[in-house]
C-alpha cells in the first residue's frame, strides 16, 4: 500500500481550514482574559447550539445541490409554537418539542415537492416559503413574544449540565449527538452517499438509478427536521421567542452559511460535511467570544466568508481548466519515444 | 500558487484578526473619552432649569406630582444611614449628584420616583383577557406588579462604597439615543469613581443573550441591562442573579416576572408620559376622530407603552375616538412615510391624529407624508426627546411629545447602582421625572441631549 506524504501545502490547509481555524481561535483564547473558563465554555457552546442545527440542515441540503432558506424562519416557528402550545393549551415540554419538530419536517416536505415535482428553484421556493412562514408566525402570535414563563424545568434542564464534569449544557451535547447522528447516515449510508451523487451530478445519479427527486425531498426533510427541532428546543433553552428573531445583528442563517462555506462544503453541491460545518460554527461561536464588539464580529465573519468564496471560485476555474486533460500522455509519449530528459 | 497565498492569506487575515480582537474589549474605562455630559459637570446650572419645570407645569397633564412620590432611595443626605466603610464613596456620591449636569441643564443624577400601583383582580393570565383597549389588560406590563414572594436570593450589598467597583452595561442597540446613553452612563461612572465596560448588541436578542453570559463570565461587581426584549429579559436576569451578580435592569421596562430577579428598575415611565399625551391629544381631537399608530420594535416595552398606553387612555377617556390601524413599519423614514401616505389614502378625512413611537426618523416620515398630501391638519405627537423631534414641535409638525432623559436615564441608573454598594435600601421601581414638550415650552429643554 502507498504511503501518503504529509505535505504542508495549500492543499492541506484548504482541506483542513475549519480544524485549523478552531485551534488558532483556541489558542488566541490564551490571550483573552477569562476565556477559558467552564461557564464561558458552557455558555459559547450552549449559545451556538441554534446556528449548528440550521447549519446541518443548510448544509445536508447544500450538499444534495440546493439551497434552504427557510431553516430561519422554521427555527423560529418552531420555538414560538413550542412555547405557545406549553403556554395556552398546557400541553408537556417534551410533546410541544415534537410538535415543533415535526412541523419542520412538513415544512421540509413541503419545500421538496416545491423543488423536484413543480421545478421550483429551491432559491425561489424558499423566498415563498419563509414568507409563508413569517405570515403564519404572524397569526400565530399576533406579533407578540412568547415565553416559557415560571416553568423553568427544561430550561433549567437544557442550560444546566448533562455530565457534571464536562463544562457542556445539555442542549449542546444533543445538538452534538443529532450531528454525528446525521453524519452517520450522510457518510455510511446509501441515502447519505445518494445525497452526494445527486448533488454532485443529477444526471448521472438519474442514470445510475438513483430516485433523485426522492433523495432530494428526504434532504430537505432532514433539514426541517433540525431547524424544527433545534427551534423547538432553543425556545426553551433561551426562554423566549419572538417573530423578529435573527432579523437584527448577525442573522444566525447567515453565519449557518458562512460556516458552509469556510467549513468547506461546496456551494455547488456534492461535496461536503455536517462535521465541517460543525466545527466552523464552533469556531465561529468562539470566534464571537473573542471579539466583544458586534461589530468586529460582523467584519471578521464576513471577512473570513470573503476569502473562502474567492478560494472556492479561484479553486474551481483551476479545476474546471485542466478538466479532462491528461497532462502525464505527454510525458508517458517522451518516455515510450525515448526522448524523456 | 494562487491557491496557496489565498490560503495563506485566510490564514494570516484570521490569525491577525483574532490577535487583535483579544486585545479589544468592550469600552474601556480607562480609554473613554470624556463626554459632552461630563464637560457640562463644571458648569452651574443655568436658569433654563427652573423655567423648564415651569414651562412644564403649565403644560396639560406634564406634572407627575399627584401620582408620583419619591423613592425611598431617594432620601436626602443627612438621613441615610451609610455605612463606615461607604462614607467617602458616599460623599463623592453626593458631589456628583450635585455637580453633573444634562446638556438641557436638568440634574443628570436627580432622584428617583416611584409609582402608586391600583389594585386588580386577577393574575396576568386573567388580565390579558380583557380586551386590548381596556387599562387593566396591560397592568402588569405597565407597573411592574410583580409577586414579590418568589423573588430571588438577591446578592448582599457590601456595603463599603461604589469606588473601585466594576459594572458592566449591556445596552439593546446602535442608535443615537444609545450613544448619548452610553456617553452620560460613562460620565457618571468617572465622577462616582466606578469602571465599566459596555457590550452592543445591536438589537439582536441572541447577541445580547451571549453578552450577558460574557458579562457574567467576566464576574463584574454589577449588571446592568437594557433589555433588548421584555419577555427575555427574565431568563437574562435569571442567569445574572442565579451567578451571585448583582443585576440592574435600565430604560425598557421587563415582564413583571423579571423584577425577581432585579434588584432594582430604573428609567422613564413610559406608560405614563404616553396616557398624558393622549390625554393632551385627545382634548384637542374633542373627543373625536380616528388615530393611528406607529409603534417601536415588536416585544420590547416601548412597543407595548407607546402603543397601548395612549390606546387605553384615549379608549377610556374619549370613546368616541377610534383607533383606525395599527403598524410596525421600523425606524426608517421612507418606510413610516409610505405607511402614513397610505393611511391617508385609505382613511381619507378619518385619519386624524397619528401617534409614533419615536420622534425622529419616524416623526420626519409622518411630517413628510402629511405635507406632501398638505394634510397638515392630522396632529402628530411622538416618545422623544431628540433634536429632530424638538425641531418639529418648534415649527408646530409635531404637536407635542413627551420629555425622556437620555442622560438622566444613565445618570439614574448609576446613581442606584452607586447607593446599593453603598448599603442603602435602593426603590425596586426607579422613574424618571416626565414632562410633555409642546410649541410653548420646547425652549426649555434646548440644546438637546441627542
Amino acid at each position: 500500500m502507498e504511503k501518503k506524504n504529509f505535505k504542508l501545502n495549500a492543499a492541506f490547509i484548504n482541506r483542513n481550514r475549519s480544524y485549523l481555524l478552531l485551534v488558532l481561535i483556541m489558542i488566541c483564547g490564551l490571550f483573552a482574559k477569562n476565556f477559558y473558563t467552564p461557564y464561558n465554555i458552557q455558555a459559547v457552546t450552549g449559545n451556538g447550539s441554534l446556528v449548528i442545527w440550521l447549519g446541518l440542515g443548510f448544509t445536508i441540503v447544500l450538499i444534495a445541490g440546493h439551497m434552504d432558506m427557510t431553516v430561519m424562519y422554521m427555527s423560529t416557528f418552531a420555538a414560538l409554537l413550542t412555547l405557545g402550545l406549553h403556554a395556552d393549551q398546557k400541553l408537556p415540554w417534551l410533546l410541544c418539542v415534537i410538535i415543533g419538530a415535526l412541523m419542520g419536517v412538513l415544512n421540509g416536505l413541503i419545500m421538496g415537492l416545491l423543488v423536484t415535482k413543480l421545478k421550483i428553484h429551491a432559491f425561489i421556493a424558499s423566498i415563498g416559503m419563509q414568507l409563508v412562514l413569517r405570515g403564519v408566525m404572524y397569526v400565530y402570535c399576533n406579533g407578540k413574544e412568547l415565553s416559557i414563563g415560571k416553568d423553568y424545568t427544561w430550561n433549567d434542564m437544557l442550560n444546566g449540565k448533562l455530565i457534571p464534569f464536562l463544562p457542556l449544557s445539555t442542549y449542546f451535547i444533543i445538538t452534538t449527538i443529532f450531528i454525528f447522528g446525521v453524519m452517520v447516515i450522510l457518510r455510511y449510508t446509501r441515502l447519505g452517499r445518494n445525497i452526494h451523487m445527486v448533488g454532485g451530478n443529477a444526471e448521472t445519479a438519474w442514470l445510475a438509478g438513483i430516485k433523485s427527486d426522492m433523495v432530494v425531498i428526504a434532504a430537505f426533510v432532514i433539514s426541517g427536521l433540525a431547524a424544527g427541532l433545534g427551534g423547538a428546543l432553543n425556545g426553551i433553552y433561551s426562554g423566549a421567542a419572538n417573530v423578529t428573531m435573527g432579523e437584527k445583528g448577525i442573522s444566525p442563517f447567515y453565519m449557518a452559511f458562512t460556516a458552509c462555506v469556510i467549513g468547506g462544503t461546496d456551494i455547488y453541491g456534492g461535496k461536503g460535511s455536517v462535521i465541517w460545518t460543525y466545527v466552523s460554527l464552533i469556531m465561529i461561536a468562539f470566534l464571537k467570544a473573542l471579539c466583544k464588539s458586534t461589530e468586529l464580529q460582523v467584519l471578521v465573519i464576513g471577512a473570513a466568508l470573503v476569502l473562502c468564496l474567492v478560494y472556492e471560485t479561484v479553486a474551481k476555474y483551476n479545476r474546471d481548466k485542466v478538466l479532462g486533460r491528461r497532462p502525464n500522455l505527454y510525458i508517458e509519449y517522451k518516455n515510450e519515444t525515448g526522448n524523456a530528459k | 500558487m494562487m491557491k496557496k497565498s489565498l490560503a495563506i492569506l485566510l490564514s494570516g487575515t484570521m490569525l491577525l484578526s483574532a490577535a487583535f480582537m483579544t486585545g479589544c474589549g468592550g469600552g474601556s474605562s480607562s480609554e473613554a473619552p470624556k463626554s459632552s455630559a461630563a464637560s457640562e459637570a463644571s458648569t452651574p446650572a443655568s436658569s433654563a432649569a427652573p423655567e423648564a419645570s415651569e414651562a412644564g407645569s403649565e403644560a396639560p397633564a406634564s406634572s407627575a406630582a399627584p401620582e408620583a412620590s419619591e423613592a425611598g432611595s431617594a432620601a436626602p443626605a443627612g438621613d441615610v444611614n451609610v455605612p463606615e466603610a461607604a462614607k467617602a464613596s458616599y460623599e463623592k456620591l453626593l458631589a456628583a449628584e450635585e455637580s453633573l449636569m444634562t446638556t438641557d441643564n436638568h440634574p443628570m443624577m436627580a432622584e428617583g420616583l416611584s409609582f402608586d400601583v391600583p389594585a386588580v383582580d386577577g393574575d396576568a393570565a386573567a388580565m390579558e383577557e380583557l380586551p386590548e383597549t381596556d387599562k387593566n389588560h396591560w397592568h402588569y406590563k405597565e407597573y411592574l406588579d410583580w409577586d414579590q414572594s418568589a423573588d430571588a436570593q438577591f446578592p448582599e450589598s457590601p456595603a463599603d462604597g461604589q469606588e473601585g467597583k466594576k459594572v458592566i452595561l449591556i445596552v439593546h442597540g446602535a442608535h443615537a439615543w444609545t450613544t448619548c446613553y452610553t456617553e452620560a452612563f460613562k460620565a457618571a461612572c468617572d465622577a462616582v469613581g466606578m469602571t465599566y465596560d459596555i457590550y452592543d448588541p445591536n438589537w439582536d436578542q441572541a447577541n445580547q443573550d451571549s453578552y450577558v453570559d460574557q458579562a457574567i463570565n467576566e464576574r463584574p461587581d454589577a449588571i446592568v441591562v437594557i433589555p433588548v426584549s421584555a419577555d427575555h429579559a427574565t431568563q437574562q436576569f435569571k442567569k445574572i442573579t442565579d451567578a451571585g451578580i448583582p443585576a440592574f435592569c435600565s430604560n425598557t421596562t421587563p415582564e413583571a416576572d423579571a423584577m425577581n430577579f432585579i434588584i432594582s428598575y430604573t428609567g422613564p415611565n413610559d406608560w405614563y408620559q404616553m396616557r398624558t399625551l393622549a390625554a393632551m391629544l385627545g382634548e384637542s381631537m374633542e373627543g373625536k376622530g380616528g388615530v393611528a399608530y406607529i409603534t417601536h420594535n415588536v416585544g420590547g416595552s416601548p412597543y407595548y407603552a407607546r402603543c397601548y398606553g395612549p390606546m387605553t387612555e384615549l379608549a377610556e377617556k374619549y370613546p368616541d375616538i377610534e383607533t383606525l390601524d395599527i403598524q410596525s413599519p421600523g425606524f426608517e423614514a421612507s418606510e413610516v412615510k409610505q405607511v402614513v401616505a397610505d393611511w391617508i389614502t385609505k382613511f381619507g378625512d378619518k385619519l386624524n391624529a397619528i401617534v409614533l413611537a419615536d420622534d425622529s426618523d419616524q416623526a420626519i416620515g409622518a411630517v413628510e407624508a402629511c405635507q406632501a398630501a398638505e394634510r397638515t391638519d392630522i396632529k402628530i405627537v411622538a416618545a422623544g426627546i431628540s433634536k429632530q423631534g424638538l425641531e418639529l414641535v418648534k415649527s408646530g409638525d409635531l404637536f407635542g411629545m413627551s420629555y425622556q432623559t437620555c442622560q438622566g436615564d444613565a445618570g439614574l441608573a448609576v446613581r442606584t447602582v452607586s447607593e446599593w454598594f453603598c448599603g442603602i435600601d435602593v426603590a425596586r421601581v426607579n422613574y424618571l421625572s416626565t414632562d410633555i414638550a409642546t410649541k410653548d415650552n420646547a425652549s426649555s429643554f434646548e440644546p438637546c441631549q441627542w
